[in-house]
């Protein structure tokens, strides 16, 4: 069974708003941003940790409707272990 | 550090679980402090991923802007299909109960695991711990 956790967000406005990383799954020090490329100081933070019974194995980021969609539909291709745009 | 962009603007992680509580309130449930809001909506807010109003919303410090609005968690089992955690409708979280000492705890079964999602605010952070348990079905034995 794999565990997803999905955040959506609108920073500012829905303009100009992207995501990155840095880390990495195979040095257990993955973050996940989200920010507003113009209006800058606010930064939205995603931590994931795999701990006793489970593994970080896949992440990824997109545009809301396809990107969430894929996901509630069970299509984990729009992640991987390297991080994936869609 | 590296810092390579990706698209905008949903994100995501996945954790594969190996191996792998609740009183009805019918009510989300607010933690605030001076700068922060979260509102704890579990399983009330009945909806998927797309539309805003997941499993909790966040307002920040900065603007008093609602900048984080669609908390889905979701389960993905081995034939494909899945839970949306804050889909209480289709079988998500309850409502969320006060656990007391500041978290608000939300619960819910889905093909024989049980998911407890424990939310608190520490400063201007919302830190949710999920935990997961395989639930005893016929033919278990302890």
């Amino acid at each position: 069974m794999t565990f997803v956790f999905y955040a959506e967000n609108d920073l500012f406005s829905a303009d100009d708003d992207t995501a990155a990383y840095t880390g990495s799954i195979g040095g257990g020090n993955l973050t996940l941003f989200m920010y507003d490329t113009t209006a800058g100081g606010l930064t939205v933070r995603l931590t994931g940790e795999g701990v006793s019974g489970s593994a970080l194995t896949l992440f990824g980021a997109g545009l809301w409707q396809g990107f969430g969609t894929s996901l509630e539909g069970g299509d984990l291709s729009v992640l991987s272990r390297t991080g994936r745009t869609s | 550090m590296t810092q390579r962009p990706l698209t905008p603007i949903a994100a995501a992680i996945g954790l594969t679980l190996v191996g792998a509580v609740t009183s009805a309130q019918a009510a989300s449930i607010t933690l605030v402090n001076a700068t922060t809001e979260v509102v704890v909506n579990g399983g009330e807010a009945n909806n998927g991923l797309v539309p805003y109003d997941g499993y909790f919303r966040y307002t920040g410090p900065r603007r008093g802007g609602e900048t984080t609005w669609s908390i889905d968690p979701l389960l993905r089992f081995g034939d494909g299909s899945t839970a949306i955690l804050s889909n209480g409708s289709a079988g998500g979280f309850g409502s969320p109960v006060d656990a007391g000492g500041g978290v608000v705890r939300s619960t819910a079964t889905n093909n024989g695991i049980s998911t407890r999602a424990d939310t608190e605010l520490v400063g201007s952070n919302a830190r949710t711990t999920f935990t997961f348990e395989a639930v005893p079905g016929p033919g278990w034995m302890a």
